[in-house]
């Protein structure tokens, strides 16, 4: 009630802003990160399955075995993480309100990114890289940006959404 | 300035000359790059004081800087929040 009368004066007066944010608000947000992550998480479980083929079971393959797997879990957090930053500090309501569905891809891509965390699975890597790439298309849309697909010119070699920055 | 005031939230606040500035106070400051700010000042160094926000994330006074007393608009006095029946008062370091 009192919020409302507030709200109203402010849309007559128009009050002063003042911001507190948690985070500085340097307004750089880029989904690049989260789809390098979900790359190198398709690439790990590349080199995962190389390394499974060969079988010989090393100490020096153990070791590699170990330090994948530890690699695949850091850029799985790191790649949420990203994807939690953008939604959670860039997303507002007008963004919101042009694309009310990307709730439901944030959680998607939070939960196929623990599975990917918990299991040695190209396709959920793949369906990883896919939410992503969606995600980053709806961003660039909410920029104005247009965008375009193409295969990232590194292995895995798989198509990514970029944006078009000369148009 | 979460949890103490949520997003979105109007501020009321109190602002004359001779203000006595007090340690643990909600204050609105104007911050040369960041714009009007609202913190919790945190330290008063004599020259200038130090702020930061009530939330565990919230960044540091080293990264706010110095504010200056020139800079400092006024007192919260009252915040007025989405979703809350009453407005909050913050009187405690009144």
């Amino acid at each position: 009630m009192i919020f409302s009368v507030f709200r109203g004066l402010d849309k007559i007066l128009s009050f002063e802003s003042a911001k507190a944010h948690c985070d500085i608000p340097c307004k750089i947000y880029d989904p690049i990160e989260s789809q390098v992550a979900a790359l190198t998480i398709v690439r790990l479980n590349d080199l995962l399955q190389e390394l499974t083929a060969k079988g010989d079971g090393s100490p020096s393959d153990t070791a590699q075995f170990a330090r994948l797997i530890a690699q695949k879990e850091e850029h799985g957090l790191k790649l949420k993480e990203a994807v939690r930053v953008i939604w959670g500090d860039y997303f507002k309501k007008p963004q919101i309100d042009a694309h009310p569905d990307v709730h439901q891809l944030v959680h998607q891509i939070m939960m196929v990114a623990s599975k990917v965390k918990q299991n040695v699975d190209r396709e959920a890597s793949i369906e990883l890289l896919h939410l992503v790439n969606k995600f980053a298309q709806i961003f660039w849309e909410t920029k104005g940006v247009a965008t375009f697909t193409a295969p990232c010119p590194y292995p895995p070699n798989l198509d990514v959404v970029y944006p078009d920055l000369k148009k | 300035m979460d949890p103490t005031i949520p997003s979105g939230s109007y501020v009321v606040y109190l602002s004359f000359n001779k203000m006595k500035l007090r340690v643990g106070g909600l204050y609105l400051f104007h911050h040369r790059s960041l714009g009007v700010m609202v913190k919790r000042m945190v330290r008063d160094l004599g020259a200038f004081y130090l702020f930061e926000g009530d939330h565990p994330l919230s960044i540091s006074s080293c990264k706010i800087g110095e504010v200056h007393k020139k800079d400092i608009l006024g007192q919260v006095l009252v915040s007025v929040s989405p979703g809350l029946v009453l407005p909050k008062i913050h009187r405690e370091y009144l």
